[in-house]
């Protein structure tokens, strides 16, 4: 069985965000693995360590610096990765993402039995693209595990997923999709050796015309969202702390939620 | 009046051919098998890496020779350092006696010993066997009654040879004094006293007989030889073996670790089997004799982890015996089979056991060397490194705060850039600590007031600096460190940096003593050092005295390993406190337990390194705790917090201490 892992690169978690012409100012940004796509890849060589997978493939759409996300994943332990670069793909929303994707995988050839995926990727935050991937191709999904067995030969998985109060235990055919988690492993410190082999490693690139797509099908001019505007968080200002006797602090208190605030 | 020709002995007077063939056979043949012994140790060296240790050879030679001769080292331990002197200075005078006397019997045409000459030999002879016999006893004193914990596991050859060399002394001077009751009492023989004492005793047992003499001449015999075959087999090559270690020793300040040659084409990293280590690493290993300071000295062992340095180095010596004596392959027999993680992890590279050891032998880097096999072979690292490396490798630092913000600690101090000011006399290398930590930044805070006080042209890298790499080096990630240092070095060239101030004492040895090993030569100064010079040169004035009494923690790095010792301590002074020194302290001064990289590694395995150096510092119920490290601020906040101690005793970095002074 091949397993397939797609990959983001995304901005470093500790990325002082700025915005530039209503834009993500990229000039003071580290570009890591997406956190969650970790656990996948993780997951993924476990189950060929494990004997359940004989190939893991690393997939990204990406600019150039998508290949670094794909180095650290071939440095967990995938064999090969895949990248689909093309500066028409610029501006493209989550379900050109997932069309592209999904046409990579076409183009490749492969006979896949798992797709595993990070539950969100922690830049755009939409958690769409899994599932219109499963859509668009059709298969079983869930989502947000923390458990993975795989059965290759009976050809199902089972999945735990953390629901309010308990887990759900989800039972799929395979092929299938499924997003990952903390929880689910801990994604390994990549041994050195291994982190010069990943830079060895074949990485396969598409542009968007070896997919068969014109530049009208994706970026921004494929896109069936529209990003209106780019607003940072208002600022945290310092909290108020009201002090007195018991009663002249209700009284305040009570002024404060009333008039200023104006939740009462 | 006697003849002077006539005050001496025949040798091998009362010994019959016979004898005297076992003598000669006997002898070359012992000496034939220590020889082969030591013969046989060199050939396992060299089956590891070539390394260069010959650069001022005299030199060496004259260290080594201080070494030994006065036990400059040996004696900075009283009671063992007095003992093991007395064994070497009698085993060695007697050692010269006996070829004195070869050399009388056996060189055709010599004649010289006799009259004055060989009453002195005589004398000089009987005092040393004395002084032999005395270290002895003070050796099984404290092996047989006193038994300190650092001497354990104790094994049959460390009694066998203590009373093998007793034997020899004593029935050296039995047979002496057989010899003179034998001959009638010549009476010049009274200088050799304790011969002629025994000689009369024996006269009064009626043992004066020649028959006497000759059966005590021939045990002596038999022990000697024992004892010198036995040099090759036991401990006792280190008379050998440890002189030699320390001709070759380090001689570069301690813990200086070196570089991982071509790491990106390299094939395996660490110590993956022993011969990797260099022929001197490996004769480390047989220089050790288990005395055991580095294990008492040791912060790890003291706080009941696993690591005793001593245990590790004799664990590496049975893994190279098994290795290259007996020759197991690496897939039966690997060190870590012997070390399991939790010692080679345990280990702060604080360098005591190094300051400690007679023998010179470098513990850090073989603990380092097997961290790399963990870190970079095996991703076998403590869980919580797993995240530190991360921040390291995405955001520059340990805390994995955003590389950007590493020069928000001194937005309004006006502090200039380099990348703006182009050139200035100092780099203010601010460190991860002075960027990153809250307590600290104040430290740097008042570096810059001390420094703008004295009109010191000065400039920092803001975002430009990236930590110096000095934990993930000491834990093995000698990766992550490559990338800093090529990093850092790249932009401080392209400055062309010349001097750097640093206040951690850990970037301080990082950037002086191993970015030179990537083409970064500069002249580091730690902050103790140019504060010092401020003071003394009247470019800073005092405007009130501080009061109290304060106690100086000496960081590892600046002390042990950069000899950094009176600078802070003078500043003290100056500032108008007045110092009280913890009985550790300088060279003997114990650990906070965060070097190494263990400060970002939890501290689960037995009590705290932090508790302990602080209750140390407590017990002189100082008025504060100074300190001129980071990680050492951090580890006495934390033990000073733990222990609700923090409102009472002031913990400060000295350079917040002068800040304060000049205001």
């Amino acid at each position: 069985m091949k397993v397939v892992v797609f990959c983001k690169s995304v901005p470093d978690t500790e990325t002082r965000v700025r915005l530039k012409d209503n834009r993500l100012d990229k000039s003071e940004i580290k570009y890591i693995l997406n956190p969650y796509d970790e656990y996948a890849v993780e997951e993924a060589v476990r189950m060929k360590e494990g004997g359940k997978a004989e190939e893991v493939i690393a997939i990204s759409m990406g600019p150039e610096r998508a290949k670094e996300a794909l180095r650290s994943a071939l440095a967990i332990g995938a064999d090969r990765g895949i990248l689909i670069k093309d500066d028409a793909l610029d501006g493209s929303d989550t379900y050109v993402t997932a069309k592209v994707l999904v046409k990579a995988l076409e183009k490749d050839g492969l006979e896949y039995g798992m797709l595993l995926f990070g539950q969100q990727a922690i830049d755009g935050d939409t958690w769409h693209v899994p599932g219109q991937v499963a859509e668009m191709l059709g298969l079983p999904q869930t989502g947000s595990i923390i458990k993975l067995e795989v059965d290759p030969d009976g050809g199902k998985a089972v999945a735990n997923r953390m629901v309010e109060g308990g887990e759900e235990v989800h039972e799929m055919a395979l092929p299938c999709v499924v997003t990952c988690r903390k929880g689910l492993n801990e994604p390994r410190y990549p041994s050195l050796p291994n982190i010069m082999k990943a830079k060895k490693k074949p990485i396969q690139e598409y542009s968007v015309s070896d997919l068969g797509f014109s530049a009208e099908d994706v970026g921004k001019a494929g896109a069936l969202t529209e990003v209106l505007s780019y607003a940072l968080p208002p600022q945290k200002e310092a909290g108020k702390k009201v002090e007195g006797e018991p009663e002249e602090v209700a009284q305040a208190l009570l002024q404060y939620l009333k008039e200023e605030i104006k939740v009462i | 009046m006697i003849h002077p020709q006539e005050i001496t002995r025949h040798v091998y007077w009362n010994v019959p051919p016979l004898f005297k063939i076992i003598v000669y056979v006997g002898g070359l043949g012992v000496i034939a098998l220590a020889a082969w012994a030591v013969y046989q140790r060199v050939q396992i060296w060299k089956k590891g890496k070539e390394e260069e240790r010959k650069e001022g050879l005299k030199e060496r030679l004259i260290f080594a020779a201080k070494n030994v001769f006065f036990h400059t080292r040996i004696l900075k331990d009283q009671y063992p350092g007095i003992m093991h002197l007395a064994i070497f200075w009698g085993f060695l005078v007697l050692f010269i006696g006996t070829i004195i006397v070869a050399i009388e019997a056996d060189v055709p045409f010599v004649h010289f010993y006799y009259g004055i000459f060989y009453l002195l030999v005589s004398l000089a002879l009987d005092i040393a066997g004395l002084v032999l016999i005395i270290g002895i006893c003070m050796a099984l004193y404290r092996r047989l009654k006193e038994r300190p914990d650092r001497l354990k596991p104790q094994k049959s050859e460390d009694l066998l040879i203590l009373y093998l060399l007793l034997a020899v002394a004593v029935t050296g001077f039995l047979t002496e004094g057989a010899r003179i009751a034998a001959q009638g009492f010549p009476k010049f023989e009274v200088y050799s006293f304790v011969g002629f004492i025994l000689a009369i005793l024996l006269k009064i047992t009626g043992l004066n007989g020649p028959l006497t003499h000759r059966f005590f001449w021939f045990v002596h015999m038999l022990c000697s030889f024992a004892f010198i075959a036995y040099i090759g087999y036991s401990k006792l090559i280190h008379i050998i073996v440890t002189p030699v270690n320390i001709v070759f020793r380090d001689r570069r300040p301690y813990g200086v670790i070196d570089p991982i040659p071509d790491m990106e084409e390299a094939e395996s990293f660490g110590l993956t089997k022993i011969e990797e280590f260099s022929w001197k690493q490996l004769m480390d290993l047989d220089a050790c004799m288990r005395c055991g300071r580095c294990q008492e000295a040791c912060p790890a062992y003291n706080t009941d982890k696993p690591l005793s340095p001593k245990n590790l180095i004799q664990d590496l010596k049975d893994h190279m015996n098994e290795r290259l004596v007996r020759g197991k392959n690496p897939e039966e027999c690997t060190p870590y089979q012997e070390i399991p993680d939790d010692v080679i992890w345990a280990c702060t590279t604080c360098a005591a056991c190094m300051e400690e050891c007679p023998a010179y032998i470098e513990h850090i880097d073989k603990i380092v060397e097997m961290r790399r096999y963990l870190s970079l072979m095996e991703g076998k690292i403590p869980e919580e490194l797993n995240q530190t490396f991360r921040n390291l490798e995405n955001n520059y630092n340990p805390w994995g705060v955003g590389f950007a913000n590493r020069a928000d600690w001194a937005e309004g101090l006006d502090i200039p850039l380099l990348s703006e000011k182009g050139s200035a006399d100092y780099l203010l290398w601010v460190g991860c600590a002075g960027a990153y930590d809250d307590r600290y930044k104040k430290v740097l805070r008042a570096m810059v007031e001390i420094l703008k006080a004295a009109k010191v042209d000065f400039a920092i890298l803001g975002t430009e600096e990236k930590c110096c790499g000095d934990w993930a080096r000491r834990l093995g990630n000698e990766y992550l460190f490559w990338m800093m240092a090529m990093e850092n070095v790249e932009v401080l060239n392209k400055y062309g940096v010349k001097k750097i101030l640093t206040t951690c004492p850990h970037g301080y040895h990082t950037l002086k003593n191993e970015y030179p090993q990537f083409g970064g030569e500069y002249e580091v100064i730690h902050h103790t050092q140019f504060i010092v010079r401020l003071l003394e040169e009247g470019k800073i004035f005092l405007k009130r005295d501080l009061k109290g009494t304060f106690t100086y923690h000496d960081s590892c790095y600046l002390g042990r390993h950069n000899g950094i010792y009176e600078e802070p301590r003078r500043i003290l002074q100056r500032v108008g406190l007045s110092l009280k020194e913890m009985e550790k302290n300088r060279e003997k001064a114990f650990c906070c337990g965060a070097g190494g990289g263990r400060m970002w590694l939890e501290e689960k395995i037995g009590t705290r390194i932090n508790y302990m150096r602080c209750d140390q510092a407590l017990a002189l119920n100082p008025d504060g705790i100074a300190t001129a490290c980071p990680f050492c601020l951090t580890m006495f906040d934390d033990a000073l917090k733990a222990k609700d101690k923090a409102e009472e005793v002031q913990l400060k970095d000295i350079a917040e201490l002068v800040a304060e002074a000049i205001r």
